[in-house]
């Protein structure tokens, strides 16, 4: 009974919308409930004194009323219902259209951006304005088994950031978000600020959403993707556009070299070990795309795409043991002695 | 589990069973209808349309995803895949187009009940069925692309491999009833089995053409 | 015998009655005693398992696929015990993401393609010749083969899943995942050619019950006659036809050749295209389901005619309802792809369609409310399963609507909303009528009645499960959880209403066990059933319970749409069919006049032979594309088992009509 009651405060919850998108789909859902109850009313009557009259005839003898007259009566009574289930239905149609109209604005990529042919290069439409908000935000994000890479675009390429399993934006202002799929397909899915897009290979699907009120906003993968399909989870922090311009900026910073001796000896773990293998860390010799980029790993709010809370303990579970806790999950355990795990994860809490 | 039959039905319940049936009144007699018929009339003639709309469509699958695929080339063929040749699968072709001949008179030579003529034409079809069919072998060559090139490639090759499916069926379907009337086993009703025969390789041959031009003519074409 | 379920037909206890002058004379009680034994000579199985095997009795085999079909609904039961069982608290540990997988992808594709379909063709192929007055379908032997087909291919999901090579991508195994690169091993594979059998057995099914209903309905029962059940299994039978080959190219040609030779499909770095797969495979799998939900609403037709005791309401728009149904399902595909990268453009066409279909399935509704209110309703299990259905159905439908809107459906598409919407109108839809079909139909099928207050406490049980079970994922897609997921986060706060889904799922096993019990009680004391004892008013009631292995020692004549209401006290009945061999009446299309006399095959093994071939292709050919190679060669003398003239002695009274 709790537990349906925090369903109700759930982080996932579709009716909570933070954004115009979800808000225009949230009014439609309520108004297909309050039809849908309308109907089901209406029919569920009308077979409780079908079922009614049927009864009375047989509990007193009666033949079945075949005649003429009473057919006649019928038909028109269907027809009349069969009418009424028509206007229902063209309201039905006019208000999904028109939401899906009030969403056009945020679906102006919409038409398929391919990938293009093999060897082509990948091309986008232009962007198209005025958008309410300002000028929009562009952020690809690239669905992996199982984790997300989310890169900012820019026009400048020195200021392209690149991170992963965590997306900040900057309330009130919209957001392109081109989604694609580096593997299978995925789903990008955030309910409270808008609805899903898949993620397939060998397309660029848009999306755009806008968060109107900050909060933490959580996403989950909505194509099943495999073995870890369950634990493939990302935020989206909406802030104030000069907290998000404070956030970008020290993202794009390289990773501050480690001060103290033990986050040395950490740093000198990483490097040594399997980790250098898929793993980047701006500003050191890691550069390796496979796995996501750690360069301020400190300062996400969760571990795994958002399976595990970002504290010391779980990442130290996380480093040793990746597939207790997601098997199958493409990253490998790792033997490390403690005093190397301790360095490690100095030097991995010091990436802020 | 067995259906109880009236056989095995305890006795009892075999008179209640039996005795619980309608009453019936004897009111048309059908002893004069005839029980060899040909087209519409037989069963299996409409059977043989069914087997037409599952193997139709499924040709029709092919081609679609032929289509489909096209979408993520800007060549077609695309770039390194030569056009596919023309002179096997033409002749390949011409000599599918040929089997209709034999077919058609062992048709009507069947709606005669000449024996002579059905088993004569059904061998020759055989024969040149057969030849088709190592024409076909050729044709896989004569595309210029394997299967496991790339997705024009997969479509060529599984376009070729459902016909010739049809292709064998219908090899082995009329060689079998040639045997059957060779051998003189056969009975009045397969005079209609070989008219339905024919009405499958009208199918076979004729739903060719389409495949034969989008795969060998729209790529020079369009 | 108790009075209790009867109609107010008057049901006579004699056999043969003399006529009115003028007509041609009655049989003598003496003869009609031979022509029975005369009959069950010709159209009887041999005895014991060679019987049993070489069989082309179109009740035996339908018979076999309803019992087959029920064990895997079963088994696919199970598969859903076992995810409520892991998903009913956050974290759980009871199973791994591997054996999840696999069990999502065997539950659903057994539901889908080994219960679901099977059944309600299988109560066709039962139903159909009876209720038009014929003595077996139009190919016997090839209807053989089809239940032996399907018998190998649902073998072989099994065998994998318990050899833990189980497909796991899903029903509808999407690629890239389901393709070679990120599916590796034989799952997949297992999965292509169990879709290949199961399709091969549907189609068969199909052409029996099309080309049996076209050709050998009774005599005067022209088109406009035709039961509404036998209609809808027409209309299914079609869609079967044109749906399922869609999707056994997809698997059986593209999927499965990209993995074993190599093809590239599916493959995006080869030009092959992910939404390929969807589009073939939705374009079946919209009409799928429309084929294991008309065969349901004509079942509740036959229900709902017999229980008010008058013709349900309006056969014209019933029928034209059915029709409508049938072709509109294949316009809808797109709406389970409106969150790929299809041009947003069309897909409120997509909408619209989906919207429309439910205008032909609501007048069917409104039309058998109208026949309950004027009729004289009695309500034994069948009636009330019947009311189940419209609630649970027409509910259902309504999270339909709400999927069919594109922007809702971008929220809750791929949420534990769909298969809360899905198990509404599956189990409320077809289950439902199905399993009124059962209590209706048993008496017919074994002879014996199925207890009547057990099953008003299965359908309390079902019911009530069904709602517990299936409302609270409604309510968990909108609180934002995905599908086809292991476990989940203690925080998101859907750990209530997962507990309360296991906990109908719970109820939901309770009906069903009722319901052996119940089977397993009737077959041994059950009430005796006699031919009719609901007072129907189609065919299969004029004959014996069960009926004899040639269905009617006379074909009946139709002189009306309720064939039995109209022939009042005597059945009239047609002459002249050959007691010394197997012969059907064949009539014309349309209007139903005699035309021929057919002669039906004789059992023979091989039609199994055959589906082992078939077995042998698509088996091997999981491993190696020679093993088609090897099961065409192997099918080629099985076939020749089956239809290699016999040589019996030269054919007497073999008469010819040549065209003109």
């Amino acid at each position: 009974m709790a537990a349906s009651v925090a369903a109700c405060s759930g982080p996932q919850r579709v009716l909570d919308p933070a954004g115009p998108q979800a808000e225009h789909i949230a009014r439609l859902a309520t108004f297909l409930f309050v039809t849908a109850g309308i109907v089901c009313a209406i029919v569920f009557a009308a077979l409780a004194l079908s079922v009614q009259n049927g009864r009375r005839r047989a509990d007193r003898g009666e033949a079945p009323d075949e005649t003429p007259d009473g057919e006649r009566r019928r038909g028109r009574a269907i027809g009349l219902a069969a009418a009424a289930t028509t206007v229902v239905l063209f309201v039905y149609l006019v208000a999904a259209v028109r939401t899906g109209r009030a969403l056009a604005w945020t679906a102006e990529g919409g038409p398929t951006e391919r990938a293009g042919p093999p060897g082509a290069p990948p091309g986008l439409p232009p962007e198209r304005g005025p958008f309410p908000g300002g000028a929009p935000l562009t952020v690809e994000v690239t669905g992996r088994q199982w984790w997300w890479e989310m890169k900012y675009d820019d026009p400048t390429p020195s200021r392209m950031l690149t991170t992963a399993n965590e997306l900040h934006i900057p309330v009130g202002r919209p957001v392109r978000i081109v989604t694609q799929s580096y593997d299978v397909i995925h789903s990008f899915w955030v309910p409270k600020l808008h609805g899903k897009q898949d993620m397939i290979p060998g397309y660029k699907n848009v999306l755009w959403l806008r968060a109107d009120r900050p909060g933490v906003y959580r996403g989950q993968c909505a194509e099943y993707c495999g073995h870890q399909h369950a634990h493939m989870a990302f935020d989206v922090i909406a802030e104030s556009p000069a907290e998000f311009a404070r956030w970008y900026e020290s993202q794009l910073a390289p990773s501050a070299p480690p001060t103290d001796s033990s986050a040395q000896h950490g740093q000198t773990v990483f490097m040594s070990n399997a980790c250098i293998m898929c793993h980047a860390i701006g500003g050191t010799p890691a550069a390796s795309r496979v796995g996501p980029d750690l360069t301020h790993l400190a300062s996400r709010r969760t571990l795994a795409a958002g399976t595990l809370p970002n504290t010391r303990g779980h990442l130290a579970g996380w480093i040793v043991d990746p597939q207790g806790i997601k098997p199958g999950a493409r990253m490998p355990s790792n033997q490390l002695t403690p005093d190397d795990l301790n360095a490690l994860l100095d030097y991995l809490r010091s990436l802020k | 589990m067995t259906t109880p039959s009236a056989r095995t039905m305890r006795p009892v319940d075999r008179a209640i069973g039996t005795a619980l049936e309608r009453p019936t009144r004897a009111a048309l007699d059908v002893s004069d209808l005839p029980t060899v018929v040909f087209g519409s009339r037989d069963l299996i003639w409409w059977g043989t349309i069914g087997f037409m709309i599952v193997e139709g469509i499924t040709l029709s699958i092919c081609l679609i995803a032929y289509v489909y695929v096209r979408r993520n080339f800007d060549a077609w063929p695309p770039h390194g895949t030569p056009m596919p040749s023309l002179v096997a699968p033409t002749l390949s072709l011409a000599v599918l187009l040929a089997v209709l001949i034999p077919t058609r008179l062992f048709d009507r030579a069947g709606k005669r009940l000449d024996e002579h003529a059905v088993r004569l034409w059904l061998w020759v079809a055989t024969a040149i069925t057969a030849v088709a069919c190592v024409l076909r072998f050729l044709e896989f060559r004569a595309v210029n692309v394997r299967w496991d090139s790339n997705a024009y490639g997969s479509a060529v090759w599984m376009t070729l491999i459902t016909h010739f499916t049809l292709l064998i069926a219908d090899l082995f379907e009329s060689g079998t009833l040639a045997l059957i009337f060779t051998l003189g086993r056969h009975e009045p009703k397969h005079f209609v089995d070989a008219t339905n025969n024919a009405f499958y390789t009208y199918f076979m041959v004729l739903v060719w053409v389409v495949p034969y031009l989008i795969i060998y003519w729209m790529p020079r074409w369009l | 015998m108790s009075d209790e379920g009867r109609g107010t037909r008057d049901e006579p206890d004699s056999v043969a009655v003399l006529d009115a002058p003028g007509a041609p004379p009655a049989l003598p009680e003496a003869q009609e005693e031979t022509v029975h034994d005369r009959l069950e000579r010709v159209w009887r199985d041999e005895p014991g398992f060679w019987g049993w095997v070489t069989s082309v009795n179109h009740k035996r085999i339908a018979l076999r696929y309803i019992i087959t079909a029920f064990v895997f609904f079963i088994l696919g039961g199970i598969e859903a015990a076992m995810m409520r069982a892991q998903l009913a608290r956050p974290e759980n540990g009871l199973i791994g993401p591997d054996l999840y997988n696999q069990l999502f992808t065997v539950h659903g594709s057994t539901m889908m393609f080994l219960f679901a379909v099977p059944i309600v063709e299988a109560m066709g192929l039962y139903f159909v010749p009876l209720m038009i007055g014929t003595r077996n379908v139009a190919f016997p032997r090839l209807n053989a083969y089809g239940y032996w087909t399907y018998l190998i291919g649902g073998a072989l999901l099994y065998v994998a899943l318990f050899t833990n090579t189980g497909p796991d991508q899903g029903w509808f195994s999407y690629v890239p995942l389901a393709g070679p690169e990120y599916a590796p091993g034989k799952r997949v594979d297992v999965w292509a050619q169990m879709v290949t059998f199961t399709e091969i057995a549907a189609i068969v099914g199909g052409i029996e019950i099309i080309v049996t209903t076209f050709k050998q309905r009774a005599p005067g029962m022209s088109l406009n006659r035709v039961p509404l059940f036998v209609w809808a299994m027409v209309v299914m039978s079609f869609m079967v036809l044109f749906a399922m080959p869609w999707v056994a190219t997809a698997s059986t040609l593209f999927l499965a050749m990209d993995r074993l030779i190599g093809t590239h499909f599916f493959n995006v770095a080869e030009g092959g295209d992910a939404l390929l797969w969807q589009h073939l495979f939705w374009f079946f799998g919209h009409p799928e389901v429309y084929i294991i939900f008309i065969p349901a609403l004509g079942m509740v037709s036959s229900i709902v005619a017999t229980f008010t005791s008058r013709p349900v309401f309006g056969y014209t728009a019933m029928t034209l309802s059915l029709v409508a149904t049938g072709f509109l399902s294949f316009g809808l595909w797109v709406h389970h792809m409106f969150a790929t990268p299809l041009p947003q453009l069309g897909l409120s066409f997509f909408t619209a369609s989906s919207a429309m279909i439910t205008l032909p399935t609501g007048v069917q509704i409104f039309c058998w409310l109208a026949t309950i209110w004027a009729g004289r309703a009695r309500f034994a299990t069948p009636l009330l399963f019947v009311v189940g259905f419209v609630v649970l159905f027409v509910f259902g439908g309504m999270t339909g609507l709400m999927l069919a809107a594109v922007p809702l459906d971008l929220q809750i598409t791929d949420t534990f909303f769909v298969p809360g919407h899905i198990h509404y109108v599956l189990l409320g839809g077809m289950v439902f009528p199905l399993f009124g079909a059962f209590y209706y139909w048993f008496p017919k099928i074994t002879g014996r009645m199925l207890s009547d207050r057990a099953g008003k406490v299965q359908f309390w049980f079902l019911f009530a499960g069904v709602n517990v079970a299936f409302f609270p994922m409604l309510m968990l897609g909108f609180a934002g959880m995905p599908r086809r997921v292991y476990t989940y986060l203690p925080e998101m706060g859907w750990g209530g209403l997962n507990f309360t889904a296991t906990l109908g799922a719970a109820l939901i096993a309770l009906g069903v066990v009722i319901f052996l019990a119940n089977v397993a009680w009737a077959l041994r004391n059950g009430r005796l059933a006699g031919a009719d004892p609901w007072g129907g008013d189609t065919l299969e009631w004029a004959t014996s319970s069960p009926p004899p292995d040639y269905n009617f020692a006379h074909i009946p004549i139709v002189r009306g749409r309720a064939a039995l209401w109209a022939a009042g006290h005597e059945l009239p009945v047609v002459t002249g069919l050959r007691e010394d061999r197997r012969e059907v009446l064949v009539t014309t299309m349309l209007d139903a006049m005699p035309d021929s006399r057919h002669e039906a095959p004789e059992p023979t093994v091989g039609p199994l032979l055959a589906a082992l071939a078939t077995g042998v292709a698509f088996t091997v050919g999981i491993f190696t594309v020679w093993g088609f190679f090897i099961g065409g060669l192997l099918l080629y003398p099985a076939l020749l088992v089956w239809a290699w003239p016999r040589g019996k002695k030269p054919r007497e009274h073999e008469v010819i009509e040549v065209p003109e």
